[in-house]
């Protein structure tokens, strides 16, 4: 049988592409992808630990759904917004995304 | 069922609807009267908080609890919200155009602080804090035809989702590693498990505490704060300033206390390091400011440095004065922004309020005691939420914090006092010129007013008489869990 | 019937009434008037029916914020009642006598008549906290004062004085928080903190930041430098509040505060504090002698006295913490009345500068009677109060060091040095040798004339009023001496107990 540990270095490399893609990535629904990529590694980690911790409660994977459910939600209003930003911009690359000081 | 208790959240709820569906049936001209509207919500669930306040703790299947520390933090939720609902209604007379959604969405986002604030669960906290998040990223973008607006909503809304995915991986380990979402559980769970031989614990504590510290806005996951309080309408920044950071707090109390207080030596640490940055890097770079919403945004980053410095402490008497602190924080900050929103349109650089004074002398007069109270000069009620919070830092013999305290505190005056020396001091051509175009006297709409007017009678009440406020406070932190103090 | 809280709420609610009642700028004066009368005829109700051998009178005591055991706790003893007075009488001359600016006229009265509430309510109060409040309370209507109706670098002048007041308050507010919560009982009420025993490492370190907080505020030595500014730059009246009243609070606040509640601790940084007066003396007449106008250099002249009060203080013995206390309500009234006078000479001739003032006996000749009366009592001329005060401290320092007494002494010296060149310049001189004083028009003087407006009656007034004070209390000193007789010999017994 797959051990746990399996799963969550999975995740972890999940988690740190993510976070790679979020830091290198220049374009906005390249980061929001990557977002979603370590969103994703949060639910796997959340259905590994309901399924070898949890015994047979199965809240882990309870909140998996709603993760799932609120971060579609969320990546509904930043495509929304990034809409929005191209309509007024045309362009939704971050470096030029500069009218506010960082 | 207990539905009684939640009334206040259903009030809410069931007012950010109507405003909603009636938004589909109105007139554009008559649409005013959906603002006002939207603050009998608020009212009514205060109202319904009062009537409930002296019952029983109760909690709703280990996900909610509801209690006195939940509707000490509510009503100070409700009462900023009223205010700048308020404060909207003539702002936006002409500007955004669906004014229904605007304040349905700052409604649905209260209902989710009021949640958060009872949240007694990882899977409720999440969801909660979710529900707060996504309307507040749609409102600073809320003025679609504004590039700066969107801007500011599209770097709150990417930092603030990174911010949760953080914080959620955070959460799976302590799940993983406790087998249990109720902070009860887990603070239970964790006293049994040895602490240091779990490194993947104090990773995930500071990745929940990193979560945390983006919502509150604690340095170093600050970076959004100036841009999106400039770039929001100023009712939307009063609102980031104030609701969010005061629920973000109270959560934060809540979980310290319950699920990580057997990790007080570890988290302590944490919040020593935050707050004494907050306050330096808030500070500071306050200094050199020229926008005066950037300027409060910094500001307002000190000041979370200051509450943070409870959490450092770590004991009732500490958080009761952190509580203490947020109301006097929300009241003024409020007040503050209202002013801004009255008397500055388009550009915010501080240069624009020069000869204030001769234009609207009430407005100067008000501003001055809001910053007044900011830095803290007695008898202001800033002065007595930083004395409180000094004095239970060297009550716990942490006089050094306090220092570093006291002095922030006086680094702030310079740039507080810099506003007031360009309202009042500054008599020279700017002043001279404001005079002659704007033929005196500056026109300033009677709800902004009112606003400004209940702001600054809260202030001089607290000033005058804290006692009933701090008596609150101490209610409210009594009502926490005890287990970390005893 | 409530009468310290009388005294001290009337001008606020002066304030309150100019502030916020509608009509017109010159009602605002009447007001002010009546709200600094009121204080004067209470505290001289005070004055004589204060009993000479008890310790608290007239206290009111009312708790104010339970959450944080604070409490409204005000009282009157040796040690403020003169100072009270000095206050009252010093408002109310300025608010009646002197001459302000139409500008925002209202805002101006408002804001002086809050300060006069604070200083009120730092010498009356008896509790640790109340008293901060109301000590912080001076400063914010203090720049404004000096930031709105300032002279041409108000703007800096009134940031500094912010600044640095308020850094040096909220050290005091640390080393009153630290007192608290080391105290046993608990408590911020001044009387009960008198019989707490605190280790005297503690003891020394409290004093420490007590030192530097109120070093600042009287001000001492290193700490000094926002002051010369702010009694330049503010407005004349103002000028006479702050060298009269608000450097008062400094040394008040060290012998109420420091020496009193740290006795040990202070006693052993007693040098030190002589120290830095003594060299505050020094540097303040050696700058004062250095100046070319008449404000700037009372403005270091009045540094020196605080230097000469402070000294007081620091000798720790019954006789100089007398001349101090004494100096203290003197030194009020003289400060207060050279920048009056000094007031006086810039309406009526339109300058300050010693290098264009001349012949003023001429001009103005009972202006410059009452300003030559009005430096000799400064020097300390016998006959006057101020003689009595200084001998009172330097007689203290002498016994306690020699050192101290002869520094203090050259201190002196140095300021009779440049009052003495700078008098007779400026009441003489522009008189050609063969002509007799007065008889000759200064007209001819190459470097033109000085035009003359007419005097301000009630100024001359005031002046005269105040030197009846000076002179009758150098006769007749008892009056006030014998109100704080008790109170220093319970001060020197407490610090010299084991």
């Amino acid at each position: 049988m797959i051990s746990l540990s399996y799963y969550l270095t999975f995740s972890a490399v999940l988690f740190c592409v993510g976070v790679y893609g979020v830091l290198a990535r220049r374009n906005s629904i390249m980061i929001l992808v990557s977002i979603e990529l370590m969103l994703n590694a949060v639910n796997i980690n959340l259905v590994a630990f309901s399924a070898y911790v949890g015994g047979s409660d199965l809240t882990g994977q309870i909140f998996s759904l709603f993760a799932i459910a609120v971060g579609a939600g969320e990546i509904g209003v930043g495509l929304a917004i990034i809409l929005n930003l191209y309509r007024l911009r045309n362009t939704i690359n971050i470096d030029q995304i500069d009218f506010l000081k960082w | 069922m207990h539905l009684n208790l939640l009334l206040p959240e259903i009030i809410i709820f069931l007012t950010g609807t109507i405003i909603l569906t009636a938004d589909l049936f109105m007139q554009e001209k008559s649409k005013r009267i959906l603002g006002i509207a939207a603050v009998a919500g608020p009212v009514m669930a205060v109202i319904q908080l009062v009537r409930i306040f002296s019952l029983n703790p109760v909690s709703f299947n280990g996900l909610f609890t509801i209690d006195s520390f939940g509707h000490v933090i509510k009503i100070i939720l409700l009462l900023s919200t009223g205010l700048v609902i308020l404060l909207s209604v003539d702002y936006f007379n002409s500007s955004i155009t669906r004014k229904g959604e605007y304040y349905c969405l700052i409604l649905f986002s209260v209902v989710g602080m009021m949640f958060m604030v009872s949240s007694d669960n990882f899977i409720s906290f999440f969801l909660s804090l979710q529900l707060t998040s996504i309307p507040l990223y749609i409102l600073s973008g809320i003025d679609k035809e504004d590039a700066r607006s969107n801007e500011a909503a599209y770097k709150y809304l990417m930092l603030g989702m990174l911010a949760s995915v953080v914080m959620l991986y955070g959460m799976t380990f302590i799940y993983g590693l406790t087998a249990a979402t109720n902070f009860d559980a887990i603070a239970w769970k964790l006293s049994l498990i040895d602490i240091h031989s779990q490194p993947i614990l104090l990773m995930s504590v500071i990745f929940i505490l990193a979560g945390f510290a983006f919502k509150i806005a604690a340095v170093p996951f600050h970076f959004w704060v100036p841009d999106t309080y400039e770039g929001a309408p100023t009712p939307v920044t009063s609102f980031l300033a104030t609701a969010p950071k005061v629920a973000g707090f109270a959560a934060l109390i809540r979980l310290v206390t319950t699920a990580f207080s057997p990790l007080i030596a570890q988290w302590r640490i944490l919040f020593i390091i935050l707050s004494v940055m907050s306050m330096c890097v808030g500070n500071i770079v306050a200094l050199s400011q020229t926008n005066i919403k950037r300027m409060l945004g910094f500001s307002s980053i000190a000041h979370v440095g200051y509450v943070l410095m409870a959490f450092a402490v770590a004991d009732q008497m500490a958080f009761s004065a952190a509580i203490f602190y947020l109301m006097i924080y929300g009241i003024v900050n409020i007040g503050a922004f209202a002013v801004v929103a009255g008397v500055m349109q388009g550009d915010h650089h501080i240069k624009k309020l020069a000869g204030l004074s001769e234009r609207s002398p009430l407005m100067s007069f008000s501003i001055a005691i809001f910053l007044i109270s900011m830095i803290g000069i007695p008898p202001t009620p800033g002065f007595w939420g930083k004395f409180d919070l000094f004095a239970s830092a060297i009550n716990r013999g942490m006089t050094w914090l306090a220092i570093i305290g006291i002095i922030n505190s006086v680094i702030s005056v310079y740039y507080y006092v810099n506003v007031l020396r360009y309202i009042y001091v500054e008599r020279g051509d700017e002043a001279a010129k404001a005079k002659a175009s704007a033929a005196s006297q500056l026109e300033i709409p009677q709800l902004m007013k009112l606003v400004v007017g209940i702001s600054l009678v809260i202030t001089v009440i607290i000033a005058v008489y804290p006692q009933p406020f701090i008596e609150i406070a101490k209610t409210a932190a009594m009502a926490l869990k005890q287990q970390l103090w005893l | 019937m409530p009468l310290l809280s009388l005294i001290i709420w009337t001008p606020i609610l002066g304030a309150i009434a100019i502030f916020f009642l509608p009509g017109k700028e010159s009602s605002a004066k009447k007001i002010a008037l009546v709200s600094t009368a009121i204080p004067l005829i209470l505290s001289i109700y005070l004055l004589f029916h204060f009993q000479l051998n008890q310790d608290y009178q007239f206290v009111e005591n009312v708790i104010w914020v339970k959450g944080l055991g604070v409490s409204y706790f005000l009282g009157v003893d040796g040690l403020n009642l003169s100072l009270v007075l000095l206050v009252s009488l010093l408002s109310f001359l300025v608010v009646m006598a002197m001459h302000q600016e139409e500008y925002r006229l209202r805002a101006f009265y408002s804001c002086l008549l809050l300060m006069e509430c604070g200083l009120l309510g730092v010498f009356l109060s008896l509790d640790l906290i109340l008293f901060y409040v109301f000590w912080e309370v001076v400063l914010i209507p203090g720049y404004f004062l000096i930031g709105i109706w300032g002279g041409p670098n108000r703007q800096k002048a009134s940031i500094k004085f912010l600044m640095y007041t308020l850094l040096g308050s909220l050290v005091m507010l640390i080393a009153i928080l630290a007192i608290y919560f080391r105290a046993d009982m608990h408590t911020f009420s001044i009387p009960a903190l008198l019989t707490a025993n605190f280790s005297i490492g503690f003891q020394r370190v409290i004093f420490i930041f007590l030192l530097i907080g109120l070093a600042i505020k009287v001000p001492l030595f290193p700490f000094h430098s926002w002051q010369p500014d702010a009694y330049v730059e503010a407005p004349n009246s103002i000028t006479v509040l702050l060298s009269g009243l608000v450097a008062k609070m400094g040394v008040y606040g060290f012998i109420r505060v420091g020496y009193s509640l740290v006795p040990q601790g202070s006693a052993t940084f007693s040098w030190l504090v002589c120290i830095l007066a003594v060299t505050t003396i020094i540097y303040a007449n050696l700058c004062a002698a250095a100046q070319t106008d008449l404000k700037r250099m009372f403005a270091y002249s009045s540094l020196g006295h605080m230097g000469l009060i402070m000294l007081g203080v620091g000798a720790l013995n019954k006789i100089g913490i007398e001349g101090s206390i004494f100096h203290m309500f003197n030194h009020g009234i003289i400060a207060g009345a050279i920048f009056m006078a000094i007031s006086m000479i810039q309406d009526t001739l339109g300058t300050i500068e010693i290098r264009k003032l001349r012949m003023i006996v001429h001009y103005i000749p009972t202006g410059a009677m009452l300003f030559w009366l009005l430096l000799l009592a400064s020097f300390g001329l016998p006959g006057m109060s101020s003689f009595i005060a200084e001998f009172y401290i330097l007689s203290g320092a002498f016994q306690s060091q020699v050192i101290f007494g002869i520094i203090a002494m050259t201190g002196t010296v140095i300021m009779a040095g440049y009052i003495f060149s700078m008098l007779p310049a400026i009441s003489f001189r522009g008189t050609s040798s063969d002509s007799g004083l007065g008889h000759h028009q200064p007209s001819s003087d190459q470097a033109g004339t000085l035009q003359v407006a007419a005097y301000n009656k009630k100024l001359i007034f005031s002046l005269i009023s105040l030197s009846v004070i000076i002179i009758f209390l150098g006769f007749y000193p008892k009056l006030l001496l014998s109100t704080f007789h008790n109170y220093a010999a319970q001060f020197i017994a407490r610090i010299q107990l084991p």
